[in-house]
């Protein structure tokens, strides 16, 4: 390997870490409330609905919260894509890799904060 | 013989393009499992997507915000979500048993004064942060 590290890989490993931990901790239980649980039936579809998410946003921590849980895991899963593709062949894009996967976790960040603070 | 450094060469054992399929003819569980566990992310990213997708139209009014939430009551899209949870269950269980796993193997990464906490300790206290975590926001979800 004669990959040299840029100076910002400590950055990027830091932000894989907490985005692994907050994946790890909340994701699941959204998946099954907002993805599952409230179209089979096992919840009141009136918690998913248009009125009462605009209720929950209107709360500044609601906000606070949805932004790291969205923003962190972008960071998680664009470093461990970025090296699987490398394993798994696509080698010769080592260089171009990390400027795609972390370039799309932070247009995502932008996204999410336009969205959340001057969107909503 | 003085080996000169611009003769000798380390070897590197070549690999399969599908290494995480077949290793030398073999399938080789732990490679696999490796691979899987790499995949959940990429699980994780897209139902972050459809996350921000989805508050995106709350700003396009009641509609627009309901046309999708009525198309994600399909059945692909269920089952999309219930392939990604499997997904996410699986890094949370791989991801909250690392530091365990390392205090298992003889790291002694947590300690209280001189004495290595039981790796078991360490499982219950990452595994109980998951539950505790997971309670408190279907608890929120459900009555705020």
């Amino acid at each position: 390997m004669n990959y040299k590290e840029h100076k910002s890989e400590p950055f990027w490993w830091g932000m894989f870490s907490q985005g692994g931990v907050i994946a790890a901790l909340l994701i699941p239980i959204h998946i099954f409330l907002g993805g599952i649980a409230v179209h089979l039936g096992l919840i009141d579809a009136e918690l998913m609905s248009h009125e009462r998410l605009t209720d929950l946003l209107q709360n500044p921590l609601v906000k606070l919260y949805l932004c790291v849980l969205l923003i962190f895991p972008l960071y998680h899963a664009a470093h461990r894509i970025r090296f699987t593709l490398a394993e798994i062949g696509l080698h010769s894009l080592a260089k171009i890799l990390p400027v795609l996967c972390y370039g799309g976790a932070l247009l995502g960040t932008a996204v999410v904060l336009y969205i959340l603070w001057i969107l909503l | 013989m003085m080996l000169d450094s611009e003769t000798t060469k380390t070897y590197t054992r070549p690999i399969s393009k599908a290494w995480w399929l077949r290793d030398r003819g073999h399938f080789n569980r732990r490679y696999f499992m490796f691979l899987l566990r790499e995949l959940t992310s990429v699980f994780v990213a897209l139902y972050v997507v459809l996350f921000i997708y989805e508050i995106f139209l709350l700003t396009k009014g009641p509609d627009a915000h309901t046309a999708f939430r009525e198309s994600m009551s399909a059945g692909p899209w269920i089952a999309f979500h219930i392939i990604a949870l499997l997904f996410a269950l699986y890094h949370s269980y791989t991801w909250l048993g690392l530091t365990t796993k390392m205090q298992a193997a003889g790291r002694g990464l947590v300690k209280i004064g001189t004495k290595t906490l039981p790796p078991i300790l360490i499982a219950l206290g990452s595994y109980g942060a998951w539950i505790v975590a997971t309670c408190v926001i279907a608890y929120l979800f459900l009555t705020l």
